[in-house]
This record gives C-alpha cells, structure tokens and sequence, in this order.
C-alpha cells in the first residue's frame, strides 16, 4: 500500500504545474535571501576589518614612540604614552565578529553595533550600542533565509496539502477508498508523510545550494538549522493534516488553514511582544538621565570626600607625593566608580525588567511555531537577542578591567613603558552558539506535531468521515 | 441598479458567519491595539514632559557658574510625542527620543526603545496601524474573493444578467457592497482613536484617513478584479493571497535589503572617526598651542589692531571657544549633510519601489502625517543642533565679554542660564508635509487609478 501511494504521489506532484513552478520559485527566493544574507555579512566583515586596521595602525604608532623613549631618545609625541591619553585616546576597540551562520538569519544584527570603542572615560550606564542606521529598514526587517522560511514555505506547505483528504470527498473516490481495507486517516497520513519528505528533499536541495551560495561553511550549527527548519516543516504538515480531517470542504480547509498562518505567524507574535511590554514595562530611560545628572552633580559637591572613600576602597593606588598628589582626572575616576555604584540599582532595574520579558516571551513563544523556529534559527546564527546581550557584558566587564589596569598608573601619574604596552587586557569576544537551546525548540515542535498527528489519528471512526 | 447589487452584497456579508467572525477579530484587535497603544503614549508622555522639566530645572539649579562648565554640563533636547502617534507609531521604536546637548559635539539620539526589547519585537507590535496595514486588506480579501467567482460556480451569474444589468454596473455595485462596511469600520476605528487622543490637528487625521480609505479601495478593487478574472474562489483566495503577502511582507523587505545594499549608511565607529579626525585638522577651543589657534591669534590681534591678546577688548580664550564650537558645527554639519545625502538616496529608491506595492506609498504617507517618519527625526535633530549651536554662542559671547584672559575663574550670574531658551520642537506643518509626500501622493492616486482601470478591464471578461 505504501508503495502505492508514494508511485501515486510522486506522479501527481511532478505532473503538478502548479507544484513545480512554486518550487522554482521557492528556488529564487531562498538564492535571493542567502545572497542578501551574503552581502549582510560581507559588509559586517569588512566593517569589522576596515576599523581593526585603523585600530592597529593607532596601536602601532604608540608601540613605535614607546621603542624610542626605550632607546632613550626623546620623541615629540611622548604624551601619547601617559596613562589617560592611552586609556582614552587610544583606547581599545570592542568587537563581535561575524559567524558564518549569521547569513542566513540577519536577527538583531542590523540593530546594534559590532565596533566600539572603549574608553576609559566611558560612562557604562549611557554606553550605546546601537548601530547607525535608516529606521525604515530596522521597521521593515530583512529580505533573509529566515523570512523565507518562516513566513514562506508554510504558504507553499498550505497550497499542497489543504485538500489532499477534501479533494478526494469533493470528487466521490473517498468512498471507493473506504471500501478497501484501509483506515483512511492512515492512508491520509501516509500521503502527508510522503509529500512531507518531498518537500524536504526538494527544500534540502535549495537550502544546500543557498548554503554553498552563501559560502556557509558546514558546521553542527548548520546541521541543526536543518532539523529545526524540517521540525518547523513537520509542524505545518501536521496541522494541515488535522484540518483536512476535519474539514468538509478544500474552500474552507483553505480558508481556516491560511487564518491559522495568520494568527500564528502574524498576530499570536505581536500579541506576546506586545504583552510582554505591558506586563514588565521598562522603566522610563529619559527619567534615567537626569537620574544620572543628579547624583554626578551631588558627588562634584562633595569631591574630596569622594577621593577619601575611594582610596579607602583602594588602598593600593594610595600615592606617598603628599597633599597635591591627585589632580582633576584622579577625582573624576574616584566619582566615576563611586556614580556607578549608586546608579547600579537604577541600571539592574533595566536589565532584570528585560530578563523578565524575555522568560515572558520564551514561555509564550510555543504558542507560535514561527516564534519557536525564527528563535531557533538566530540563536544558532549568533544574531539572537541573548547574543547581543552577551556581547553588552562582555564590554561592560571588559571596560571595568580597563579601568582596573589603568588606575595604579593615573594615581601614581606614571607613564606606560614599552613592556606595559604588552601587557594591557585584550578584547577578545566570540559569540557562543550553543545549539543545546535549540534542541527545546526543535523538541517543542516536534512533541506538538506529534500530539496533532495522533488527534488525527484517533479521529477514526469517530467521525462521520466519509 | 448598482445600489441594488451593493444593497444585495452588503446584506449577504451582514448575515455570512464569516464577517461577524472577521468583524469580530478586526473590532477586538482594533481596540485592544488602540487601547494598549494609549495606555503607552500616555505614559511615554508623561516620561518625556517630567524628563524635560526635570532637565530644565537641572539646567537652572547650576546657579552662578562659569559659562563653559555649564556648556559642558549641558541639558538635553526631547523630542514630543505626536498626538497621531498613537495611531501609527511609525519608526519611533527605531529612533532615539532625547539628544544630549553639550559643548564640543552634535551627540545623535539616544535611548532607542527597540533594544531594550527583546527579540520579538522585530515581528511588529500590536498598533492601529498594524490592524490598518495588515488585518483589513486581508478581510477585505476574505469577504470579496468570491464575491464574482461565487456566482460563477453557482450559475447564478447568468441569471443575474439576465435582468438587464451590465457588467460594469454590477461589478460596481459588488465594489461597493465590498467596500462599504470596511469603509464604515475604518471611519468608526478613526473616530473612536480620535477620542482617545483628544487634541489634534484634524487636517492630519483626515488625510490620514483618505490615505487609508484610499489603500483599501486599491486592495478591494484588486480583490474583485481576481475574483472576476478567475473561475474558482480557491484559486481566488490563494492568488489574492499571494498578491497580499508579496506586497506587504516580500516587497517592504526586499525593498529595505535591496535600498540597504545600494546606499549603505557608515557604521557608527566609522562615521564618529571621520568626525574626530576632521576635528583634530582643525581649531580645538581647549588648545592654544595648535596650529590653528595661533593662526586665530594673529588674525585676531591684526583684526584689532593690538599687540597683545590682553588688549583685546574681550576674553580671548573664550572667543577661541567660540571659534572651535563654530569650527566643529561645521564638521558636523558636513558630516550629517553627508549622512542626510545617503538617507535622501535610500528615500528615493524607497519611493521608485513604491511603484511595486500600494503598502509602501500608504506605509510612508502614515507614518509622515503621524510624524512619526524619519524625515520628523531628521528634522528634530536638527533643530536640537541649531538649539546647541545657539546655546554655546550665547554663553561663549557672555564669557569673551565679561572676562578678562586667562580669568577662567569667571562665574557668570545665574540669570544667564535663563537666557538660553527652552527647547521646543515644531513638526513640519500640513502643507509641508503634504508636499514633502507628493510622490508617495502621486504613486498612491496612480495605484488607485491603475486598481480601477484594471477593474473595468475585468468587467468585461465576466
């Protein structure tokens, strides 16, 4: 019987006008997203070099002054040593390089920025991350593999299974099939499953010549990226399965299948995002500002006593020159470290109300598939919002060790020698793609497209069916 | 007769199960969108006006100082919340609403709401102008794809003819009958958003409202013209379908990847480095030993005839001030025109593409008479540059004035801090905006007259 009905399907779909014109589209579309997500990266890529470069020539020019102050000669940029021109001038870049994956799934990528400076006057609570950009494109997202399968190939999944069981009632053989020793929804099912593998091998094919395009290298993360993309796949199978079991008609099994696509794609995510910002709104940044003003404001009040509690704090930048030993910037480090201290319960507010959205969504998220994959999908492009995330720690703990290193040289108004230069603390960030998360995702799918196929399974008999 | 038809549609969509669900879903949407979306202006609101009082009074409470330690301590410059906001929020989440206003540097905006979201947000956000854009075209699809096609399957068609009736007439008649009730709902939505926002322009709001009737007419017109060239609902519905997904989903990002890949913008780090490196050419306020500070000088002492910076008959350090603040405006000026030149090269590949969906025409129109569009923000950033410039001027002036060389002691009185104006932000107005739009006006008149030509096209293939 199996047999069968995979001759049978394989005859039907290839003589499918219909069937192989949208797969030749399908082929356009995803070449034409891997080659925007190509693009994507290349600039990145090239971004990232273009400002390494600059970075290193600067690097360079100060390991150059330091050999000739070493030599013992004099040099006319000899200030570009001291501790604050060093930490502030020069500074060092922070950077997020691209992953290979990230050109399938542009994420968040387009939103925030993968170069920045650090420095050692930076104030970590007004620290920007966001990269320059037209808004317009942030509002209308990106052309990219994730879209094309997220909202796509659900379209195609729908147009070739909503009246595989109605056609055959619409036409009178759903009688003639009953009367054979056959369950109809296992033969049903079996239809599903063969098309279900076609679709997979034709999409396998396309995804592959999208990879080699996009000149992905092959990688764990790739290879999960396609069972997520054949769990996301099993899912729209299986509803539409459901609804061809319960449907009386193709018109409406068309029309209910494509609401579903509607308030699973479109309107199940909005409602969670949306929800997730009236339950734990964010508190009011603008209102953080003149927090920030203020308490500057009351430190400069009391700068001495600032400087005392900070060398209290700090009893190893503690300098023996007497009275006058700390100028302007030794107080402005003292009150630096000393607002931060006071502003950290305002800025966690911030970070813990985030934290709270982003349970809020993972929780909800499994209501919708779409959620479930593109989640899915740019956690293992290392373009997800928890990587960006991380890359903000990374900075922000990165700047705080800046500071650290450079503080015993600007109380101790000391000049950095060619052998300091080596040992300043190095950026060295890479995004983590785990795909252990993903493996939830993929599970939650799968578990959902199960529990779908046996509801459709267990409809036999009970139903008037035929 | 083709009030008759509209008549006849009008009461068989009243009564189908299906409209009172879609009615349902669109009206429970729309005001749950308005709702919530009211609750967040009201709050954001009230965020921004005590922010900008509370800045204000920082501003004051400095007292008597010295009129360069204010200009470094700065205050900052707010953007409002536009009352028609509301409706379409635009790219507000991607746009930063305050911009640090300080001596030295034109800061960009900041506190862009979009990242402190989690990544769901890039799906969209459940406001009156998702519903607008999105969910009507889309019951309009639903309850007029089988509105030609239906009486084909059932025959009815001929009989229909049969009483005399031309084909256009009743194609209009079904147009109408399709159109009015989600004409109705849109003008009961706009209503009742009106009364949630209270204070307007309604000049704003009502062209906003013909921009949306305007749209549906297109996506209803379009509707009946497949439904009228095809034989069969479903095949109606999937092709609709297409159509809807391509030109609200597919085109607006191919739109945005392809404008994108064109005309990129610089990165921040680049764009900040450019700035830094044009300023260390040039006059540096805080450096006298620069070369360009000692050209200044000579001119300075030429100019006045003096041979000393002492007998200068204003405070030469702050004069040199004035002359880097004027100095790095300039920088930034060429730097952000350069900007605005990239920003003017993507809206014109925005529009061209307009030409491929009635979405974008109608996308760009809201958000431009919500002022919740880029150009607002461009706009806005500008003015708080022109608001800093003024600033510093008033305060280097008052310094070089009232000091003597090298007197960086001076306080000024406090009364100076009240002399720099509070900032106000005056959007474009009606015309300005109206004119500002005339090629997405232009492109959504053509795609209304082109949806109606195609219309009598397909009256006659019935």
């Amino acid at each position: 019987m199996v047999n069968l009905n995979i001759r049978h399907e394989l005859k039907l779909l290839s003589r499918n006008f219909w069937f192989v014109s949208l797969s030749l589209v399908l082929v356009l579309l995803c070449l034409y997203a891997g080659h925007n997500g190509l693009k994507h990266y290349e600039r990145r890529t090239a971004d990232q070099q273009e400002a390494l470069a600059a970075q290193q020539a600067k690097e360079q020019l100060i390991k150059e002054v330091a050999l000739t102050l070493s030599k013992g000669e004099e040099h006319p940029n000899a200030y570009r040593l001291s501790p604050m021109n060093l930490a502030i001038s020069t500074g060092r870049l922070g950077t997020m390089p691209a992953t290979q994956m990230s050109k399938l799934a542009i994420g968040q990528s387009d939103l925030y920025t993968h170069q920045l400076k650090i420095a050692l006057n930076e104030d970590l609570a007004t620290l920007s991350f966001n990269e320059l950009n037209n808004p317009v494109q942030l509002l209308f997202g990106n052309f990219d593999l994730a879209f094309v399968l997220t909202y796509l190939v659900p379209l195609i999944i729908i147009a070739f299974t909503y009246n595989l069981r109605t056609r055959e009632l619409e036409s009178g053989r759903l009688k003639l099939l009953a009367s054979n020793p056959i369950k109809i929804n296992l033969w049903l099912l079996q239809r599903f499953i063969i098309r279900y593998f076609f679709l997979l091998l034709i999409l396998t094919a396309i995804l592959l010549a999208t990879v080699l395009i996009a000149r992905t290298g092959f990688s764990m993360q790739l290879l999960v990226f396609f069972l997520l993309t054949y769990a996301y796949l099993a899912f729209w199978f299986a509803i539409s399965y459901l609804a061809n079991l319960l449907g009386r008609s193709s018109a409406r099994n068309a029309v209910s299948m494509l609401s579903l696509w509607i308030l699973l794609v479109l309107v199940v995510p909005t409602v969670i995002n949306q929800a997730a910002n009236t339950v734990y709104p964010m508190p009011s940044r603008v209102k953080l500002l003149n927090e920030i003003r203020q308490t500057k404001k009351e430190l400069s009040k009391e700068q001495n006593k600032v400087l005392d509690e900070y060398l209290r704090n700090h009893p190893e930048l503690i300098s023996n020159k007497g009275e006058n030993a700390y100028g302007y910037w030794q107080g402005y480090f003292a009150s630096q470290e000393l607002t931060e201290k006071r502003l950290a319960p305002l800025i966690e507010r911030f970070d813990a109300q985030l934290a709270k959205q982003q349970r809020w969504v993972n929780a909800w998220g499994i209501l919708s598939p779409a959620v479930m994959f593109h989640d899915g999908a740019t956690r293992l492009a290392g373009t997800s919002s928890a990587h960006y995330e991380q890359f903000k720690d990374y900075v922000r703990s990165f700047s705080l060790n800046w500071r650290a290193h450079f503080m015993p040289f600007v109380f101790k108004n000391e000049m950095l020698g060619l052998q300091e230069l080596d040992n300043l603390p190095e950026f060295q960030f890479r995004s983590r793609s785990r795909t252990a998360g993903v493996f939830m995702n993929i599970s939650v799918l799968l578990v959902f497209s199960a529990l779908t196929v046996i509801w459709g399974l267990a409809l036999e008999g009970k139903r008037q069916l035929i | 007769m083709v009030f008759l038809v509209a008549a006849k549609e009008i009461k068989e969509i009243v009564r189908s199960g299906q409209f009172k669900w879609m009615l349902g879903i669109v009206v429970l949407l729309s005001m749950v969108a308005t709702y919530i979306s009211h609750v967040h202006w009201q709050e954001k609101n009230r965020q921004r006006i005590e922010a900008a009082n509370q800045a204000r009074e920082l501003w004051l409470a400095q007292g008597s100082t010295n009129p360069h330690n204010a200009a470094h301590y700065g205050t900052f410059a707010f953007k409002p919340q536009f009352p028609l906001a509301l409706i379409d929020p635009g790219v507000e989440k991607y746009t930063g609403v305050s911009i640090f206003l300080e001596a030295h540097s034109r800061n960009e905006a900041d506190h862009v709401a979009a990242a402190d979201q989690t990544g769901l947000s890039r799906f969209g956000d459940l406001t009156p102008d998702f519903v607008l854009l999105f969910i009507v075209p889309l019951m309009i699809i639903a309850l007029g794809h089988q509105s030609v096609t239906k009486e084909k399957e059932q025959g009815t068609l001929k009989i229909i003819k049969t009483q005399g009736i031309s084909n256009r007439q009743l194609i209009a008649g079904k147009w109408l009958g399709n159109y009015l009730p989600v004409a109705m709902l849109t003008t009961c939505l706009f209503v009742v958003a009106a009364l949630f926002i209270g204070e307007f322009d309604w000049k704003f709001l009502a062209t906003l409202w013909l921009v949306y009737l305007a749209y549906f007419a297109i996506v209803n017109s379009i509707t009946l013209v497949v439904s009228s060239l095809t034989n069969s609902s479903g095949i109606s519905l999937v092709t609709l379908l297409a159509i809807w997904i391509c030109s609200c989903l597919a085109v607006p990002k191919i739109a945005s990847s392809y404008t994108n890949e064109k005309h990129p913008y610089p990165t921040r780090q680049e764009f900040e480095a450019a700035i830094a490196e044009d300023k260390k050419k040039g006059l540096d306020g805080h450096d006298p030993w620069s070369e360009a500070s000692k050209k200044l000088e000579r001119e300075t002492l030429e100019a006045y005839q003096v041979n000393k910076l002492e007998d200068l008959p204003f405070n030469f350090d702050a004069f040199r001030m004035q002359k880097g603040e004027e100095h790095e405006a300039e920088i930034y000026f060429k730097h952000n025109e350069r900007l605005k030149e990239v920003h003017k090269e993507q809206t014109t590949v925005y529009q061209k593409l307009a030409v491929l969906s009635p979405f974008l025409p109608t996308r760009f129109m809201s958000m431009s008479l919500a002022h919740t569009d880029y150009s607002t923000h461009w706009h806005f950033a500008d003015e708080a540059e022109k608001h800093r410039i003024k600033m510093q001027e008033i305060l280097n002036t008052n310094f070089a004035e009232n000091s003597r060389l090298g007197e960086w002691g001076y306080k000024a009185d406090a009364s100076l801090l009240s002399e720099i104006p509070e900032f106000h932000f005056e959007a474009l107005d009606f015309n300005e905006v109206m004119s500002a739009n005339s090629s997405n006006l232009g492109i959504l008149t053509a795609w209304l007259l082109a949806s109606f030509g195609l219309l009598i096209f397909a009256s006659t293939r019935i």
